[in-house]
């Protein structure tokens, strides 16, 4: 399987350069509001200056054992929810924290390839590609497989749970569903990667079976004659780390920018209540 | 849209809504209308359309702008919610709604956009000084058949104790009773109390909820300014949202004014009364709930003084609601829905008057005069013989009651 390393960059070095913009650009819209200092009239940018002094001298004083705290318990783990409902809360984590863990590890994965001393994916390398770089890799296909199927766990959950309720609350949106279908569609085609990889590479079940769901799949779809794997690995690894991409682009732009500011206004709000 | 009034972080807020639907459950205004566009989470999402069609880049570059049917949407919904603040207790990732409500109300008030009967009240406010239709000259009225008044109806240059009456009690004939048993048991303890009379102003909390913020500013001062006056060491307040507005806003509000006395909520001053044994309470025997009135408990944090109180009459069996402390239900009573949305009010009351009739209780008890009103009435409508008092008529009776 042959990936263009530069291709790789580029795209990577593209998503990521949008997806800074995209948070600064709703840092910037935050900042038409008032600060709270009066009729006092500060510029966007002095007031993120103010925003961001305030921020560090907050993580450096007797509050950052709190900071931390508030972050894990309210922003990640959602000790509320937890408290108000175990079975939402645990769609919460199982999506959650299997969409931050699917990412992480494919971010690590990219970079492992695109700076691998050579273009095909072998694992080859100093220690971070030969972690990071292969699906052989015991630790990577592990958390790339459990993470997707964490994932779609918690979406079938959410939609059980939603089915079974006698009360329909509406509180369901198109954008939550359109989300669900495209993390799903990612999901999918990262699993035909991890098959496509295994066959094209003959991995032994033994490191296969680290990955269930690929594995599994793998077997299935050996059953089709006359695939070339090794090309079927690279588009569905280009369609599946583009796709994943695209959709981390838009989270600042849109109603998923609540990720990642969601933990911010909770440990803001703890601190301001502490 | 002036959207640039929010905090900033309120706007991070708005983005950092995860519009989970969690609020739905609970929220008084969705309960009793059925209608998600009045909800917190429908609220949210409008918010952040808003914000992307004020200051977002497409909107811009196409000069796209809010129409005039979004922002009466949006209108619509910040004047349906009843400030009751359940929805940010279910909020998991703390966002504070009730504040981010009022600063919306605010920003409709400043468009013009906010219901024409809000007008009417904040004339007979500025003209009146009070709620009600009457002049500020009526405000003892209530006090006539008090026994053993003296000829100065408590009206005096100097006291120890001040009690705030409020609008509602002063001038709402259903709730005389509440003000009524508060000074009966003053009397009965021998403090030396005394009432403002017509230099009680309205502690302006309609119009602070309706938006009218800088309305209020000067019934905070005149009331600061009057109570100093007599000298008192402590102001009572048998209404929990003059409290709320006397504890958490007058300080805020009037800067160059110090308040000299202590602010306690009735239950505080009932509660201290028995603990001091000045008050004697003797056996009641029946089965009681307790309804938090929201300005008392999410919005002032007081659960315990009120159940303390309860339970140190001999005789009481005390039931507890199936939502209460920080998860009870509003009844429906707030935010001014009641004089907005007369309909969408009862059947949120209707809600709390379910709730309530399900424990069985004999009586239902609480430490608001709105409350009493709603509850009452919502009672009455399902043909319950459940008796809605304010805590002081519990604590009158007791004392009243043979030993």
């Amino acid at each position: 399987m042959i990936i263009n390393q530069t291709a790789l960059w580029i795209i990577f070095g593209v998503c990521l350069f949008l997806f800074c913009l995209g948070f600064l650009y709703r840092i910037l819209i935050w900042m038409e509001g008032t600060g709270g200092d009066g009729p006092k009239k500060r510029s966007k940018y002095s007031k993120l200056v103010k925003c961001m002094s305030l921020f560090c001298r907050a993580l450096f004083s007797r509050k950052a054992p709190v900071m931390i705290k508030s972050f894990f318990a309210d922003g990640i783990v959602h000790g509320n929810l937890m408290r108000d409902s175990i079975l939402k809360w645990l769609i919460h984590m199982f999506m959650f924290g299997g969409l931050a863990g699917f990412t992480l590890i494919t971010i690590l994965h990219v970079i492992a390839i695109a700076a691998a001393p050579n273009t095909i994916i072998d694992g080859s390398g100093p220690w971070f590609v030969t972690v990071f770089g292969t699906l052989e890799n015991r630790f990577t296909t592990i958390v790339m497989d459990l993470s997707k199927l964490a994932i779609l766990g918690g979406a079938f959950i959410a939609v059980m749970r939603f089915m079974l309720l006698k009360k329909k609350y509406k509180s369901v949106e198109l954008k939550d569903k359109s989300a669900g279908v495209i993390i799903s569609t990612i999901a999918i085609f990262s699993f035909i990667y991890e098959a496509s990889f295994f066959l094209a590479k003959g991995t032994p079940a033994a490191k296969a079976a680290f990955a269930p769901a690929g594995y599994v799949l793998s077997l299935i779809l050996n059953f089709i004659p006359g695939v070339n794997w090794s090309i079927l690995a690279a588009i569905f690894f280009y369609a599946y780390i583009i796709a994943l991409f695209l959709f981390a682009v838009y989270i600042p732009y849109g109603k998923y920018s609540h990720m990642v500011f969601g933990p911010v206004v909770a440990v803001y709000n703890k601190l301001s209540e502490d | 849209m002036r959207l640039d009034k929010l905090k900033i972080k309120q706007l991070a807020e708005i983005d950092a809504c995860t519009r989970c639907g969690n609020c739905l459950d609970m929220c008084s205004a969705y309960q009793g209308s059925k209608d998600v566009s009045i909800s917190p989470k429908k609220k949210m999402e409008k918010l952040k359309s808003a914000v992307s069609k004020e200051y977002g880049l497409l909107s811009k570059i196409l000069k796209r702008k809010l129409t005039q049917d979004e922002i009466e949407a949006i209108s619509h919904a910040a004047f349906a919610c009843t400030m009751c603040s359940r929805c940010e207790v279910d909020c998991h990732i703390n966002i504070k709604l009730q504040d981010l409500w009022l600063k919306l109300r605010e920003i409709m008030v400043d468009e013009g956009q906010y219901p024409e009967i809000m007008n009417i009240m904040r004339e007979r406010l500025k003209k009146a000084r009070n709620v009600s239709f009457d002049t500020n000259e009526g405000r003892t009225d209530w006090i006539k058949p008090v026994p053993e008044v003296p000829d100065n109806m408590y009206i005096k240059q100097k006291a120890e104790v001040i009690y705030f009456v409020g609008c509602v009690s002063s001038f709402s004939p259903r709730t005389f009773k509440i003000p009524r048993s508060v000074i009966q048991i003053l009397q009965s303890a021998k403090v030396d109390f005394g009432l403002l009379g017509d230099d009680e102003w309205c502690c302006g909390f309609p119009l602070m909820s309706s938006g009218f913020a800088k309305d209020f500013e000067e019934f905070a001062a005149h009331n600061i300014e009057r109570v100093n006056k007599t000298g008192a060491r402590v102001l009572i307040t048998s209404c929990p949202s003059c409290y709320h507005m006397w504890s958490h806003v007058y300080a805020g509000v009037v800067k160059d004014v110090k308040m000299n006395f202590k602010v306690l909520h009735l239950v505080h001053y009932l509660h201290k009364l028995v603990e001091d044994g000045k008050i004697k309470l003797n056996p009641v025997e029946k089965k009681i709930t307790y309804h938090d009135p929201c300005d008392l408990g999410r919005n002032s944090g007081i659960y315990d003084e009120p159940r303390e109180l309860i339970k140190m009459i001999p005789g009481i069996e005390f039931v507890e609601l199936e939502n209460y402390r920080e998860y009870a239900t509003c009844c429906g009573g707030g935010g001014n829905v009641e004089s907005i949305d007369t309909e969408l009010s009862s059947n949120i009351a209707s809600i709390k008057a379910k709730e309530i009739i399900a424990t069985g209780a004999d009586i239902v008890t609480t430490s608001c005069q709105q409350c009493i009103r709603t509850i009452a009435t919502a009672l009455k409508k399902e043909k319950s013989k459940i008796k809605a008092m304010d805590i002081s008529q519990l604590v009158l009776d007791s004392i009243n009651a043979e030993s």
